[in-house]
């Protein structure tokens, strides 16, 4: 019969543990100071790393992998690196550009406010706050309270538009369009190519 | 479960300049009706409010990868790809996002839950990251919901909510009792340290100055006069200067806002961490498992080692050459 405390011990030694080890560390504690500052500078360049590295990485051990794939044939080992190759290489580029433009908190604030200032500034509030009080529910509604929910209402709306701006131009566009056609478009080019370089490297040698 | 033992006069006073990750003084209906005062694209956005979170994330990674990106690829009549091996890789990349997925939800999404759980139960050794003090409203939400199925959607908010009110006024007692914050911390009471909140009011200052820069220098002036000051007293100087700011109530939200975002932080490097140990395992996974599918289930794609192909054309070619030899053809 299976000890059910076994588990919670388990998750404490394989996980939490290790966890607490790496919070414990003073590289760490100083990485996360700056998150806990609020140190933008460090933050976007954290993002901008992370993006190179996880990106980077995934795209030499893709591309290494299909090269050296011994399932394929000749000619689909070197599609598919091709491809990876393309993919992971417009990924890093699409995500940089993203992070400069569409993700970003301020360019996405331009935007939220040439589209919809006029819909959260004091003079829609006043009237709002002026049709709400007609209502028997809020006519006792004090203006601080009102305005803490408003400013709440359009905190959520902003940060949703932030999501949807994302979603579109970067995530469904740019990565699930934009990065694909462009890889199947030109990837068989960059195959001819390497086959090319390749070759022209045996004959010198 | 809250018993609601709160001064509630004092706590409305009290807790309206602070929120934590939700606002404490949230009227749902009243953000309702001021939804349905505005324009189309603004309720549009507003119904667009379930794109938040862990599952729709998801659900946009499985759409976005498994889906469109495939398509994309196999309808590409631009590409000087055969069809056939764009029929290949669309299938290629539909497996990848599915390998993606499951490494996603079995790794990447449960280190994130576990993470959060430890710092709101305290488990940090470092007390930096521990949140047990001021719990977060999601976290409160879920332990609630555990403890009373039968409540409402709208109910289990309420009194997670409530606890959250008596989280914070237990913060604001100790502040005025004790000039500091205090936690339970693997049974013994943790507080933060002198120099600790010594930074965080003057932090809490820069912020309230940014904030409000025709008073920049009557804060400054007060900032120099600080040491040996109790939080009652610098709250009493604060009032003076402007009698909106509740300073006690600033300085928990500054707290509160640090803690959460050493926390992201800590997730990010772990996240990172995480990324480069399980990256290479799943990518040879990937290839592994890729091929198999594909030959299995579309046996008209299936790819042909041209090792094998090659070395039987050899063999005829060496066949040849020698039938040709003992033929005399040479």
């Amino acid at each position: 019969m299976v000890n059910i405390n076994i588990a919670p011990k388990i998750l404490d030694y394989t996980i939490k543990k290790p966890i607490n080890f790496i919070a414990k560390s003073k590289v760490v504690n100083n990485f996360t100071e700056h998150f806990g500052n609020d140190n933008v500078k460090f933050i976007a360049g954290v993002s901008i790393s992370s993006i190179l590295l996880k990106e980077g990485y995934g795209c030499y051990l893709y591309v290494k992998n299909s090269l050296n794939n011994k399932q394929l044939s000749d000619e689909k080992r070197k599609s598919a690196a091709a491809l990876d190759l393309v993919y992971g290489t417009l990924l890093i580029a699409t995500q940089l550009l993203a992070f400069k433009t569409v993700s970003n908190k301020k360019f996405q604030d331009k935007i939220f406010g040439k589209l919809f200032s006029k819909k959260f500034d004091m003079a829609a509030q006043e009237k709002l706050k002026m049709i709400l009080k007609r209502s028997k529910e809020f006519e006792k509604i004090t203006d601080k309270d009102f305005q803490a929910n408003f400013n709440e209402y359009k905190q959520n709306i902003r940060e949703v538009f932030g999501i949807l701006t994302s979603l579109a131009a970067s995530t469904i566009i740019a990565r699930r369009i934009i990065v694909p056609f462009t890889a199947s478009l030109i990837s068989e080019d960059v195959k001819k190519e390497a086959e090319k370089f390749n070759k022209n490297k045996q004959n010198k040698v | 479960m809250c018993s609601g033992l709160i001064n509630k006069k004092k706590w409305n006073m009290e807790i309206k300049s602070v929120s934590f990750k939700g606002n404490i003084v949230n009227n749902v209906q009243l953000k309702k009706d001021i939804n349905s005062l505005m324009p189309k694209s603004v309720k549009f956005i507003d119904k667009m409010s379930g794109l938040k979170g862990d599952i729709p994330n998801i659900l946009i990674f499985v759409a976005g990868s498994g889906a469109v990106a495939p398509l994309v690829i196999l309808l590409n009549k631009y590409s000087n790809m055969e069809k056939k091996t764009r029929e290949y890789m669309s299938i290629r990349q539909v497996i990848s996002a599915l390998v993606t997925l499951a490494v996603q939800v079995g790794i990447f999404l449960p280190f994130d839950k576990i993470i959060s759980k430890m710092s709101n139960l305290g488990e940090f050794s470092n007390t930096k990251y521990n949140k047990n003090g001021f719990q977060d409203l999601k976290y409160l939400q879920n332990k609630v919901k555990k403890e009373n199925p039968h409540l409402s959607k709208d109910e289990i908010k309420n009194q997670a909510k409530l606890i959250q009110a008596k989280q914070l006024e237990n913060m604001l007692n100790q502040l005025h009792e004790k000039n500091t914050f205090s936690y339970e911390h693997q049974g013994k009471n943790i507080s933060l340290g002198k120099n600790e909140m010594d930074l965080l009011i003057k932090e809490t200052f820069t912020d309230l100055s940014k904030n409000a820069p025709d008073k920049k220098n009557k804060f400054n002036a007060l900032l120099e006069k600080l040491t040996g000051k109790s939080v009652k007293e610098i709250s009493k100087d604060v009032k003076g200067i402007d009698n909106d700011i509740d300073f006690a109530a600033n300085l928990i939200q500054k707290h509160i806002h640090k803690t959460g975002r050493r926390v992201d932080g800590l997730r990010i490097v772990i996240g990172i961490a995480l990324s480069l140990l399980v990256m290479s395992p799943s990518i040879k996974l990937f290839n592994y498992i890729y091929p198999k599918i594909i030959n299995k289930l579309f046996p008209n794609l299936a790819d042909v080692k041209n090792t094998t192909t090659t070395q039987n054309n050899d063999k005829i070619l060496d066949k040849k050459i020698i039938n040709e030899v003992q033929n005399g053809k040479h």
